[in-house]
C-alpha cells in the first residue's frame, strides 16, 4: 500500500519563507490542478486560484518553513473548494466537471498506462466525496503520510485514516462502474 | 495495473494554461494594490485621540452648600476624570505595529533613529505605530514616509520590496507623482534589482495616472522589449488603453 515516493525537491521545505512571486511562479500549476481535482468548474478556476493565492499572500509570514510547502498550499485550496461547494449552484455542476486531459505522465509510466485509463482515473476521482477526495489526493497522488495529512487538513488522525479507507473504496467502486459503463470487464 | 496504481500515476497534473497564469497574476496584483490602498485609507481613518481627558462632569448637587459641596464636586470631578481616563484607555483604537519581515533574517522596527540606515517601509509597516499617535490624523493623511530598520543583514530584496510597496501604496491612494518618485529612487538604488520589472510597470502606470502618455508609451515599449514574457504586460496594456 506504499504511496509513491516524492522527489526531494517535492518533499523538502525551503529553508526560508518563500518569496511570493517565486512561489506563484512555481506553484501556480499545482494549485490550479488541485482545485480542478477538487471539483472547481473550469470557468471558476481562475477566480478560485486567485483567491487561494491572495490568502496565501496574507499568510505567507506565518508559513512554517520546516513543513513541506505543497500540503500547506493544498489546505488553502481545500478550504476554497469546500466553500465553493457550499454554494448550491456549484454543487449541481460538480457531477459534470470534465476530467483532466491527462497527457503529461512521466516517461516510464507513459508506456504502461494509456491515456484512457488516466482519464478514467480522473473521472472516478470526481465521484469521491470532497473531504475524502482531499485525503486520497494527498496520500495516493502526492505521497504524503496520513499523519501529515491530518495536520494539513486539521482533522483527527483516526478521521484521516477513516477517510482514506472510504475514499479508496469509493474510488475503486467508481472505477468499476465506469468500466462497466464502457463495457470493459 | 490496479485503479489505485493508475491514480498514483496521475501525478500532480499538467502545466496550467500560461494565459490563465498571466491573468491570475495580473488580477492578484490589482487586488493587492487595492488592499494596500485600503490599508493606507485605514491609516487615514484612525481617529485622533482626544488631546485632553473627557470633560469634567457637571456638579449635580446644587442643594448642598459650602465646603461640602466643594468637596463633593471635587470628588466627583476626580472620579469622573479617572473614569474617563480608564474608559479612554479601554476603548481607544488599538495601536497596531506590523513588522515587515524578510525571513529568515528578522527585521524589526525601532523607534529610535540612532545610526541606523533609513529605508522606506511598506505601508502596513508604518500603520499606526505607537510613536506616531502624537502627530495623529495630520500625519495619518500624509503619504507614507519612512521608518528605521534595526541593524542587521536586511536583504536587498526586502529593501526593494519595501520601497516598491511604498510606491504601490501611494499609487493606490492617488499619489502617482510620489509613486513615480519612489520608483525612480528604486531605479537609482537598485539599477539591476530583482524587482526591476515590477518597478517599471509601476512607473508606467504612475506616468499614465499623471497624464504623461508619451513617456508612458515609450517606457512601455522598453518594458516589452526587456520583459517579453512579463505577467505585468496585460496590466500595462490595459492601463494604456483605458480611456
Amino acid at each position: 500500500m506504499g504511496a509513491p515516493k516524492l522527489s526531494k525537491r517535492e518533499v523538502a521545505a525551503p529553508s526560508a519563507a518563500p518569496d511570493f512571486r517565486e512561489l506563484f511562479e512555481q506553484q501556480f500549476s499545482y494549485v490550479w490542478n488541485v482545485l480542478r481535482r477538487l471539483g472547481i468548474a473550469e470557468r471558476d478556476l481562475e477566480d478560485l486560484t486567485q483567491q487561494v493565492f491572495l490568502q496565501v499572500h496574507g499568510q505567507l509570514q506565518s508559513y512554517d518553513s520546516a513543513r513541506p510547502l505543497r500540503p500547506w498550499l493544498f489546505s488553502f485550496a481545500y478550504h476554497a473548494a469546500s466553500n465553493y461547494r457550499a454554494l448550491a449552484r456549484h454543487r449541481i455542476e460538480l457531477s459534470i466537471v470534465a476530467p483532466e486531459q491527462a497527457d503529461s505522465v512521466p516517461g516510464a509510466d507513459e508506456q504502461l498506462i494509456t491515456r484512457q485509463e488516466l482519464q478514467l482515473a480522473e473521472l472516478a476521482l470526481t465521484r469521491v466525496a470532497l473531504d475524502r477526495r482531499a485525503v486520497l489526493l494527498l496520500h495516493e497522488v502526492e505521497g504524503h503520510s496520513v499523519p501529515e495529512i491530518a495536520q494539513t487538513l486539521a482533522i483527527p488522525l483516526n478521521t484521516a485514516y477513516s477517510r482514506l479507507r472510504l475514499a479508496r473504496q469509493e474510488y475503486e467502486l467508481a472505477v468499476r462502474r465506469l468500466r462497466a459503463q464502457r463495457g470493459e470487464s | 495495473m490496479t485503479p489505485l496504481e493508475t491514480l498514483r500515476a496521475l501525478g500532480t497534473g499538467s502545466e496550467a494554461p500560461v494565459q490563465a497564469k498571466q491573468r491570475v497574476y495580473s488580477a492578484l496584483l490589482l487586488s493587492l494594490e487595492a488592499a494596500a490602498g485600503a490599508a493606507a485609507a485605514g491609516v487615514a481613518a484612525v481617529p485622533r485621540p482626544p488631546a485632553t481627558l473627557p470633560p469634567t462632569p457637571l456638579p449635580v448637587l446644587g442643594g448642598i452648600a459650602g465646603g461640602k459641596t466643594l468637596a463633593l464636586a471635587a470628588g466627583i470631578w476626580l472620579l469622573g476624570g479617572a473614569t474617563g481616563a480608564a474608559l479612554y484607555g479601554a476603548l481607544r483604537p488599538q495601536q497596531v505595529r506590523v513588522v515587515y519581515v524578510d525571513q529568515p533574517t528578522p527585521v524589526s522596527l525601532v523607534t529610535s533613529p540612532a545610526k541606523q540606515p533609513e529605508i522606506p517601509a511598506p505601508p502596513l509597516a508604518i500603520a499606526r505605530l505607537n510613536g506616531a499617535s502624537k502627530s495623529g490624523a495630520g500625519r495619518a493623511s500624509a503619504a507614507p514616509s519612512t521608518v528605521t530598520f534595526a541593524a542587521g543583514p536586511t536583504s536587498d530584496l526586502a529593501r526593494e520590496r519595501a520601497l516598491l510597496d511604498l510606491a504601490r501604496a501611494n499609487a493606490a491612494r492617488g499619489e502617482p507623482a510620489l509613486a513615480l518618485e519612489q520608483t525612480e529612487q528604486h531605479r537609482q538604488q537598485f539599477p539591476h534589482g530583482r524587482l526591476s520589472e515590477e518597478r517599471e510597470a509601476l512607473a508606467i502606470r504612475a506616468l499614465i495616472s499623471l497624464g504623461r502618455m508619451d513617456q508612458a508609451q515609450d517606457r512601455a515599449q522598453t518594458f516589452r522589449a526587456a520583459y517579453p514574457n512579463s505577467f505585468l504586460t496585460p496590466v500595462i496594456d490595459s492601463a494604456l488603453s483605458a480611456p
